[in-house]
């Protein structure tokens, strides 16, 4: 039973969004020291975490997740993080959206599920130094030398993205669960939630 | 466009217990001009929002009965045609724009209606010399004072040209200028034989053009007047309809002081300079302040036009504004920026961004973890928010939001308190209860210091006044007997006609001549000389 | 010209999309570092041009302090801790280009131009109606976030980096709670005046905008196809 997105909800959409990526925008600007970089898809989902399922409690109508991954990927792009966000979160915003469907938009549980694959987008910036691994290392040889890249290399392997996307998906989990006693402790409280 | 209201009640989909307007039953004929007064909470917005069909489209709930347009029920019209013959402006100028540039704003609402762009740019340029808004035009939003973007939202209106405006407490956030400005756009309405509904506490700009007035009382219509038989009511009687009293009967409100005290010394502050960097916002604002001495142990209002830098000057009072140069001292002794940070606290326009706690318990023991219990009653009972204990700040009203954020400076014992145009929006009765508060608090603080544009709040509370005028101190005097007359003489050293300025210039002058001035000053000294 | 069809002197939001996604090879490949730095001063020159020019230069500046702190450390003895702050800025400094053709994007364009724009290109209202409003929001969320912040340092929770490490989560609540019903209440009033103004899905809307491309558009995609090239194969 589809209901047409209207333009109250568009806004909403647009107004989540928002607040979502400044919030996500400061914490990896705060935690921009380059060892937490990694850190990062960590990070993010957890703070995320009660601005979407604050979000959920808006939206009543198939598309509303899907959008907002595909804007936090237009975001992405535009602050020079490159398009791979934007490519992760076309599917995983579409399967978010599936998942709270799936629930008919009322189910917590479903609700914390669609945050963890939601979280996905941010696991997208990482691929773009997975992707294109070697054209980097081959101009870190230059300037440091083999031996120092193979050092690195050795720190951070190729498989690392496995553990990096199940980290994201893990710390989705924990940040909608976070977000969802938030909101029972403060925003359903003020009558916002 | 004839509206009717028949019978009609609503109730919001969130407060399930309460109707919010029961029993509607009235008719607003083509060009009138209809003010609709009550206490907060009467169900005056949802009257406006039935006819815009704001509720139930928007704000869902439960609609019985019927609001017919022109013989049609609004349920039956579309919401894009609700939106071409009804035009709303809102209370808050900050909230209700959509572009972020001027122009793209006044057209707003005509792109909306698919107008051939010709045609808007047309509509722009007839609205912006209507307004005289024209210097307005192609400017970014954001950098604009309130009264301004109030200006632009109601050009944004007007360049639509619908048969109905409806006007949500318009004058809310905005200083005296701009209120008569308002009040000059209303009268071309008015002249252009629109229908207006006017939802106000402030009824004084207005009056002239008002043919009946809607007095509401949870949420019924209690009393419809006509405009003759509503000029008759005396003050006491508009105070308890929750009416603010006009500026030019405040020579009505003048009082004894008591408790103008010069004993506890000064906080002196010098060279307290300060520039904004040039941003769209604040272009080439200083900060200028040489020697200035606030009373301790009093309230201070703080007054100025827009841009004279009042708010500027607070947030360097408070610390959170860097001055270097500053050298401010609490009776002799330095206060650096650091203390004064510790020792401050200001109660923003905004109280939403200032409440963090899940309770307002939990607010004050944010403030100070060690607070005792007995320490948490007595501050609570001080500002009568002892029901609301457990209570989430977030879901208690505005006033109950800023009495909370007191407590915690209360509970923080602050020395120095601000407060930022504290009574934006608020009737009579609301206000004469943050002024109680602020005076029951005085005893616990410093001094008080309040950013206002409110003249009726000042007399009701406050005791001194430092008037700021570009940037630097123009005058600061008690409110005795000659300081009250001083305030009286700025708030009309303009005098209105019809929104016109009417007679300008200094006091001697305006003396000499006769007119609405001399007049005014001769029955405020009558005024006066009887209370003594 | 006042009221009239509005036409600006500067590129439209759609060119400059196109030169984003031109240049965003930047990222992937390995590009010549005297291209990187023309593209840097390119972009330089199109904040001077169509934005702040002290936002440009701090960009720039950036850019040239981290390309010079590199060369200088490639300099000195190779300790551990040099080659990981050159690779770190290595990579770092490559997006800084990026980022500025995106904050040109953001301070540049109007919620009204952008819809108007994206309507010229037929996109979706569901996508270009949350951008729009997206581009309205951002500096709301910057007057909040600046007003909250001066609200907790005022209660003496504030942003300090003791508060940071002591308290992450606490902190995090901070300012989220009030940022989100500070939020929610000003997109609900947004919502109910754009719709009482018409704001819907159902009609094409006009523009007062003049989203035709002008000579900058032109010049500006031109330059997208000259650094597409420089990226990719030179």
């Amino acid at each position: 039973m589809k209901e047409k997105l209207n333009g109250k909800d568009l806004i909403n959409i647009g107004i989540f969004s928002a607040i979502y990526f400044v919030i996500v925008f400061i914490t990896a600007m705060l935690g921009m020291v380059p060892i937490l970089y990694p850190m990062l898809t960590v990070i993010c989902p957890l703070v995320g975490g009660v601005v979407y399922m604050l979000f959920l409690t808006r939206v009543k109508k198939f598309g509303m997740i899907w959008i907002m991954s595909i804007l936090m990927g237009i975001l992405m792009l535009i602050s020079g993080m490159s398009w791979y966000a934007l490519a992760i979160g076309v599917f995983s915003g579409l399967i978010a959206d599936l998942i709270f469907k799936s629930g008919n938009y009322g189910s917590s549980v479903k609700g914390v599920l669609s945050h963890a694959v939601f979280s996905l987008w941010i696991f997208g910036n990482y691929l773009l130094f997975y992707l294109n691994h070697e054209s980097y290392m081959k101009t870190r040889e230059e300037m440091v030398g083999k031996e120092y890249v193979d050092k690195l290399n050795s720190l951070l392997p190729m498989w690392s993205w496995v553990v990096l996307l199940a980290a994201t998906l893990i710390f989705g989990l924990i940040g909608g669960m976070m977000g969802k006693s938030m909101l029972k402790k403060h925003l359903s409280k003020a009558g916002i939630a | 466009m004839k509206i009717q209201f028949e019978n009609v009640s609503f109730r919001y989909e969130s407060r399930k217990t309460q109707e919010s307007v029961r029993a509607l039953d009235f008719t607003v004929n083509d060009g009138e001009f209809i003010l609709i007064c009550g206490s907060s909470g009467s169900g005056k917005s949802t009257v406006g929002r039935l006819i815009n069909g704001l509720a139930p489209y928007f704000y869902k709930g439960e609609l019985s009965g019927n609001v017919m347009l022109d013989g049609r029920s609004v349920r039956e019209i579309p919401q894009a045609e609700l939106a071409a013959r009804i035009g709303s402006v809102f209370q808050n100028p900050r909230t209700q724009f959509f572009d972020t540039d001027s122009t793209g704003e006044m057209a707003f609402g005509c792109e909306n209606m698919g107008y051939p762009p010709e045609e808007i740019g047309r509509r722009i340029k007839q609205t912006s010399a209507e307004f005289g808004i024209e210097e307005l035009l192609d400017k970014k939003l954001f950098g604009m004072s309130g009264g301004e973007k109030q200006k632009i939202a109601c050009g944004s209106i007007y360049a639509v040209d619908p048969d109905v405006y409806i006007f949500d407490e318009p004058s809310s956030n905005l200083d005296l200028t701009s209120i008569r400005e308002l009040a000059r756009i209303m009268k071309l309405l008015k002249n252009r034989g629109k229908t207006v509904i006017l939802i106000e506490h402030r009824i004084y700009y207005a009056m002239e053009l008002t043919d009946r007035i809607f007095y509401m009382e949870s949420g019924t219509v209690k009393e419809i007047y006509s405009r003759p038989d509503f000029v008759k009511k005396p003050l006491s009687e508009l105070h308890q309809m929750g009416l603010r009293t006009s500026s030019e009967e405040l020579s009505q409100l003048l009082a004894d002081r008591v408790g103008i005290r010069s004993d506890r010394g000064y906080v002196d502050v010098q060279q307290l300079s300060f520039s904004y960097r040039t941003t769209a916002a604040h272009q080439n604002k200083t900060l200028a302040i040489q020697d200035l001495r606030i009373p301790k142990g009093s309230i201070i209002a703080l007054i100025g036009e827009n841009g004279a830098g009042k708010s500027t000057f607070v947030k360097c009072m408070c610390g959170l504004e860097k001055c270097e140069k500053a050298v401010i001292a609490d009776n002799g002794r330095k206060l650096s920026a650091r203390q004064r940070l510790r020792d401050s606290y200001l109660v923003m326009q905004d109280v939403n961004h200032q409440l963090f706690s899940e309770s307002v318990e939990g607010e004050l023991l944010l403030s100070d973890p060690d607070i005792s219990k007995e320490q948490i009653e007595s501050i609570l009972e001080m500002l009568d928010l002892g029901a609301f204990l457990q209570d989430h700040p977030m879901a208690l009203s505005g006033g109950q939001k800023q009495r909370v954020a007191v407590a915690s400076a209360c509970a923080a014992h602050k020395k120095y308190l601000y407060l930022d145009e504290p009574t934006s929006g608020l009737d009579y009765k609301q206000m004469k209860n943050m002024s109680r508060m602020i005076r029951s608090i005085k005893e616990n603080v410093s001094f008080v210091m309040i950013v206002t544009h409110d003249p009726e709040f000042i007399f009701e509370c406050c005791d001194h006044i430092i008037e700021l005028e570009k940037g630097s101190v123009k005058s600061t005097y008690p409110l005795d007997k000659n300081g009250q007359m001083k305030l009286c003489e700025h708030f009309m050293s303009r005098v209105i006609d019809g929104g016109r300025i009417v007679q300008q210039g200094k006091h001697n002058e305006l003396m000499q001549k006769d007119g609405i001035y001399r007049t005014f000053v001769n029955d405020r000294k009558k005024a006066v000389s009887r209370k003594l | 010209m006042k009221g009239d069809q509005k036409r600006r002197s500067r590129p439209n939001v759609r060119s400059e999309l196109l030169f984003l996604l031109a240049i965003n090879g930047v990222l992937i490949g390995n590009v010549k570092p005297a291209v990187i730095f023309a593209l840097v001063l390119f972009s330089g020159l199109l904040l001077c041009l169509f934005c702040r020019i002290s936002t440009a230069a701090k960009y720039v500046l950036t850019y040239c302090l981290m390309f010079s702190a590199e060369h200088l450390l490639m300099l000195l003895p190779g300790i551990s801790l040099f080659h990981f702050i050159i690779v770190i800025s290595s990579v770092l400094r490559k997006f800084i280009p990026c980022f500025m053709v995106g904050c040109l994007i953001l301070e540049t364009t109007t919620p009204g131009n952008f819809l108007a724009s994206m309507q010229r290109l037929h996109m979706p209202k569901v996508f270009s109606l949350p951008f729009a409003v997206v581009l309205r929001f951002f500096p709301t969320v910057k007057e909040d976030w600046h007003s909250i912040r001066s609200a907790m340092k005022l209660r003496g929770i504030g942003l300090s980096f003791g508060n940071v490490i002591a308290h992450p989560l606490r902190t995090v609540e901070y300012i989220i709670v009030p940022l989100l019903s500070s939020s929610i209440k000003i997109g609900d009033e947004l919502s109910a005046a754009a719709i009482a103004r018409g704001l819907g899905m159902e009609r094409d809307r006009t523009s007062v905008y003049d989203v035709r491309f002008c000579i900058w558009d032109h010049l500006l995609m031109l330059a997208a196809a000259v650094f597409f090239v420089l990226i990719t194969f030179v």
